[in-house]
């Protein structure tokens, strides 16, 4: 295997240790402690110019003193600098001389205090691009690998050999870990703590956990993500090959603006985190129980086949929560085959449950459990077992835990986890099954979440390596298509339209201009065009023809209807001549101030099943789109489904609409006919090209979508652009250059 | 005898801007230019001086003392029993004024007459701009912002009533005119009023640079403390969006407004990023609270100015009101730009070729 660029950071020949001190309360001290605590194999180089010996160690003043290596394996190869921020930059310089091309800063005192850190953090990260040096940090704990091993880090304590990696966005999260899985019994492969992530950051540390052979579970924990769109290039991949379990802090509004103060990134909206997840087969955890959970399950247990599982219990009421906690989760309750129920009934007591959840009864021995087990896990109808215990008088919980472990070994392929309920009397079996890597609970609800999390990866992991397969293989036919839809595309069109409203100084477009830009890209909508006047109204609803909609047209008015802004099936010139002032009037009254550019008459649709898709543009990770059930109701049913628009298949379409409950509307509900799903789809991939062609389109909806038997037609369109747009495109303008194509390559 | 123009507008109007405008292009063609804004008031004043006097001293190297220029100071109050002593008399005024403009008056050029904050300012004492036009025999050039129907009918008063008041009528500019209404303002109003008999000398678009307020005077409106964005106080603010909500509501509106004011609470770091992301030319903070570092990082890099206030949101809007844009003799940009936009959209030339034939005519009634 390649070694990964990155592997030398968690490996490296020998570590300096730049601010290394005598002082045990220095975390330069912690450092060089770790990093001879940890066993770590290297040369260790503490550097201090006002110390001679660190903890038995030859101290050295300045990294140009470092002697030169006898072998290259020896060569100082990392340097974690714990020295003030101010002086940091000065020390790199010293490393890049010495050829050191990886570096650790746990010094505080850069972006995270302000603008002057800010700087310091600006100069830094350019000098390192400069000359090739990756940096982790600044403002970090450091970094464990329990293998090499090496513990540059001054976090307390060293964690059990494992094959967990945590990338932790946050320093104290992590010490806590470490601090906790000596007791959980957890073992870890890697620890890094990602700091303010000022070169390094979340996906270099994926890509590399990705490759690392003894990482089979990759943790994060983050608050935000630095580059949206490799994050999903490299997720996606990495997710075929091992799961990564991330939790996201900021999902509530309140936590989102408690990231944006504690990271100072500006927080994508909480649906796009969920919709690149979603689309990468990252599995998203709601908190820190179920992170670990998960982890312990996908770091010992095999992956479920399937999502039936079957439950092994001696009692009937945790049976049935169980059974309810199953069903809730989307996972199903195996039925077993008529020679598991034979061989079942055979030999359990009359009394006992023999179908799911199969009941061993109270006085059941570890014989019992061991039976009633193995034939269960044998089942061919069976992906997972859960083990439940209830401490009767007769039970003999450490027993039946040896049981289970002797299962474990003789059917090792399906995921087995045990639930031993109570306190005293089941902890030495809990603690037996935990050490042989067998989750176990207290209560059911932890180990159903488990169980879902395995099965959900394996579905979603398996589809995205068929996705990934089916890309391949039509990989060069896709190309050729989308080059002949951008070429249908009328990408002049759009531009020209942009170019009209950003000479009007305006962002949002009018929405016959919507129209336009509609049309352009082969999505159907309703012929709309601007009058000032009532007779100009009238004239071109001829040209249109009757019967026609009005609405006011002013970028300022983001609810026409709620104001009068809008009357519909008007069947002649008359009647357009007079809603014409009934609407000015009206808007007139409402919004007195509100900039007016006329009204716009456009082409009244026959009514169809009335559809939203919307694109709102997330900072992390470009456009967001949005299939739902629309019209004036949009907001109260939130009957929606999002994905991300880049690279959005058919296959995403496909799920997308299934996801919402207007699928069983569009597939004829209660004998009405189905509808177009076809030409539905492909408004939603025209919206999302159109979208991904223009990024300047910042927010953009069409509200509703009439659906029909056949076809689909946009009769109301709203789109912003972006003010970078303006502030590019305006002073062209003014400079009288009428150049169209400007736009384009101005464009953000 | 002098050349005179009297411009008459209400507050708001653009009549400095076109003042200043006019009396450039003039003086680049060579004519000498004075300039007399008889009646300042309270909110236009710097360090006691009027900022327009300061303004068009300044850049057009008047001679006179901004005293001389702007002699009057009509604050909000200006109209007192008899026996407050402490008031200068209406003589009293009326003398200052008379000398004034005897100082300023220079028969070889063109005597640039700005009017008060609204015509009628002053109609109790007489010293309004009617009755100023009618005592120094100066033509009138009226202009007005345009962006309702009723503007129209506004000034078509101030027409009817300034011929009334037998005051020579030079025409009226259309300024500050939004884009929405500029076809409506070219293809309607203008032969509306060219109907009735009234020259229409300029329809001036809306421009952010000239229009709109700068940061400036919303900082001198607010006073409060600049966290960040010193450098970029001139930059115009176009509107003003209060942000309150979650940032998922607010997103919607922070992408449509442009160069905007965003007023929100200190506190609301992650409101106060996601403006600094669209297009805001101020963050206002209120409540007195410090934002988040990190929020002054992100409108150092971006230069967007940060002023915070120790009012609560409320009252910091309710402090906005009427703000006008002031623009200072340091802004030579925009100068520039009136300058040109004043070129560029109003007959400039046709209005010195009106002011010489009334002075021809009105010097051979004298006679």
């Amino acid at each position: 295997m390649k070694e990964q660029h990155l592997s030398k950071l968690f490996a490296p020949g020998s570590i300096a240790v730049i601010g290394a001190s005598r002082n045990p309360e220095k975390v330069g001290h912690a450092i060089v402690k770790n990093l001879l605590e940890s066993g770590y194999p290297g040369k260790i180089y503490p550097i201090n110019p006002r110390e001679e010996k660190i903890l038995g160690l030859k101290c050295f003043k300045s990294v140009k003193e470092l002697p030169t290596p006898g072998k290259k394996e020896e060569a100082v190869e990392l340097a974690v600098i714990a020295i003030p921020a101010s002086k940091v930059l000065e020390a790199v310089k010293e490393c890049a001389q010495s050829n050191i091309n990886l570096i650790i800063v746990v010094s505080a005192g850069f972006k995270e205090t302000g603008p002057d850190g800010l700087e310091l953090e600006k100069e830094l990260v350019t000098f390192c691009r400069k000359k090739n040096i990756r940096l982790l940090g600044p403002n970090c704990v450091g970094l464990i690998h329990t293998h090499t091993p090496v513990n540059a880090s001054f976090a307390r304590g060293f964690p059990r050999k494992g094959h967990i990696s945590f990338i932790s966005q946050s320093g104290a999260m992590l010490v806590s870990i470490i601090d906790w899985s000596e007791i959980a019994g957890l073992g870890f492969s890697h620890f890094v703590s990602l700091g303010n992530k000022a070169d390094l950051h979340e996906t270099d540390f994926l890509e590399y956990a990705g490759w690392d052979p003894t990482t089979r579970v990759i943790l994060c924990y983050l608050e935000d993500i630095v580059n949206g769109q490799r994050f999903l290039e490299k997720a996606s991949h990495i997710s075929t090959l091992k799961p990564i379990i991330i939790l996201k802090a900021g999902a509530s509004p309140a936590g989102a603006r408690a990231v944006t103060s504690h990271t100072g990134a500006l927080a994508g909206s909480d649906s796009a985190y969920d919709a690149a997840f979603k689309q990468s087969a990252v599995l998203r955890v709601g908190n820190m129980e179920e992170l670990f959970d998960m982890a312990f399950a996908f770091a010992n247990q095999p992956l479920p086949e399937g999502n039936k599982i079957a439950i092994v219990t001696n009692s009937g009421g945790p049976g049935i929560l169980t059974t309810d906690q199953v069903e809730k989760a989307g996972l199903h309750m195996a039925r077993f085959t008529a020679e598991t129920s034979k061989q079942l009934r055979a030999f359990l007591p009359v009394e006992a449950s023999i179908y799911n959840p199969v009941d061993v009864l109270g006085d059941a021995g570890a014989e019992r459990y061991q039976f009633a087990l193995e034939k269960v896990l044998l089942d061919p109808q069976v992906d997972g077992v859960i083990t439940l215990l209830c401490p009767t008088a007769t039970t003999e919980p450490l027993e039946v835990a040896r049981a289970v472990l002797k299962i474990r070994q003789k059917i090792p392929r399906k995921p087995l986890m045990g639930v031993f309920m109570g306190g005293k009397e089941i902890q030495e079996g809990q603690k037996l099954l935990r050490e042989a890597g067998i989750p176990c609970y207290t209560f059911p609800e932890r180990s159903v979440a488990a169980m879902e999390g395995m099965v959900k990866y394996h579905k979603n992991a398996a589809s995205l390596r068929q996705k990934k397969l089916l890309q391949e293989g039509t990989a060069e036919k896709e190309q050729k298509r989308q080059k002949v839809n951008t070429h249908l595309y009328n990408t002049a069109q759009v531009k020209a339209t942009f170019y009209d409203a950003l000479k009007e100084r305006r962002v949002v477009l009018l929405g016959h201009e919507g129209v336009k830009v509609l049309t352009a890209f082969e999505i159907p909508a309703a012929p709309s065009q601007l009058a000032r006047e009532p007779q100009e109204a009238a004239q071109k609803a001829e040209e249109i023809g009757f019967p026609v909609v009005l609405k006011i047209a002013s970028p300022k008015i983001l609810h026409k209807s709620d104001i009068g802004g809008v009357v519909a099936g008007l069947e002649n010139t008359q009647e357009v001549k007079k809603h014409f002032e009934g609407i000015m009037h009206r808007v007139q009254r409402f919004i007195p101030d509100a900039p007016f550019y006329g009204i716009e008459v456009q082409k009244m649709m026959p009514p169809g099943m009335e559809i939203i898709i919307g694109s709102s543009f997330d900072l992390q990770f470009g456009h967001l789109l949005v299939f739902g059930l629309g019209g004036i109701y949009v907001n109260l049913f939130k009957d929606i489904s999002v994905r991300l628009a880049q690279n959005l298949e058919e296959v995403d379409i496909d799920e997308m609409i299934k996801e919402t409950k207007a699928y069983h509307l569009l597939k004829g509900f209660r004998g009405s006919n189905p509808l177009d799903v076809q030409s539905l789809k492909d408004t939603i991939l025209n919206t999302a090209r159109l979208v991904t062609s223009f990024p300047e389109i910042r927010e953009m909806d069409i509200n509703p979508l009439l659906v029909y038997e056949k076809g689909v037609c946009a009769v109301d369109v709203k789109i912003t652009l972006s003010h970078d747009l303006m502030a590019n495109v305006h002073p062209a303008l003014e400079r009288g250059e009428h150049l169209v194509e400007q736009i384009v390559e101005r464009r953000i | 005898m002098l050349k005179k123009i009297y411009l008459m507008g209400r507050s708001g109007s653009g009549k400095t801007a076109i003042a200043l405008g006019l009396s450039l292009l003039w003086k680049e063609k060579g004519l000498k230019v004075s300039y007399l804004k008889p009646k300042t008031a309270g909110h236009n004043l710097q360090h006691n001086q009027d900022a327009d006097a300061l303004l068009l001293k300044q850049t057009l190297g008047l001679p006179w003392e901004p005293e001389q220029i702007a002699p009057l100071n009509f604050e909000s109050i200006y109209i007192f029993g008899p026996s407050d002593h402490n008031r200068p008399s209406v003589e009293k005024m009326e003398a200052r004024l008379e000398e004034s403009f005897r100082d300023i008056a220079d028969n070889d050029g063109i005597m640039v007459i700005e009017g008060g904050r609204s015509p009628c300012a002053g109609m109790s004492l007489s010293l309004d701009d009617f009755s100023l036009a009618k005592r120094w025999e100066a033509p009138v050039l009226f202009i007005s912002n345009l962006d309702k129907d009723d503007h129209l009918d506004r000034m078509l008063f101030y027409n009817n009533f300034i011929q009334a008041r037998g005051l020579y009528m030079l025409g009226n500019i259309f300024n500050n005119v939004p884009q929405a209404i500029l076809g409506k303002a070219r293809d309607i109003y203008r032969p509306l009023l060219e109907e009735k008999g009234y020259k229409i000398l300029g329809i001036i678009p809306a421009h952010p640079a000239i229009t709109f307020p700068t940061v400036a005077e919303f900082h001198e409106a607010l006073k409060g403390e600049i966290l960040s964005g010193e450098d970029n106080m001139g930059l115009p603010v176009e509107e003003i969006v209060v942000g309150t909500m979650t940032i998922e509501g607010a997103l919607r509106y922070l992408r449509r407004a442009l160069n905007k004011a965003v007023i929100t609470g200190g506190d609301r770091s992650d409101m106060a990023l996601t403006a600094l992301e669209t297009s805001t030319s101020v963050l206002i903070l209120t409540g007195g609270l410090y934002p988040d570092i990190r929020v002054i990082s992100r409108a150092r890099e971006k230069g967007v100015p940060v002023i915070l206030v120790h009012f609560d949101t409320y009252t910091t809007i309710g402090m906005l009101q009427g703000i006008v844009r002031q623009i200072r003799p340091q802004d030579s940009k925009t100068i520039t730009l009136i300058k040109e936009e004043v070129a560029r959209h109003c007959s400039w030339e046709k209005i010195e070729e009106e002011i010489e034939y009334y002075r021809v005519f009105s010097a051979a009634k004298g006679q």
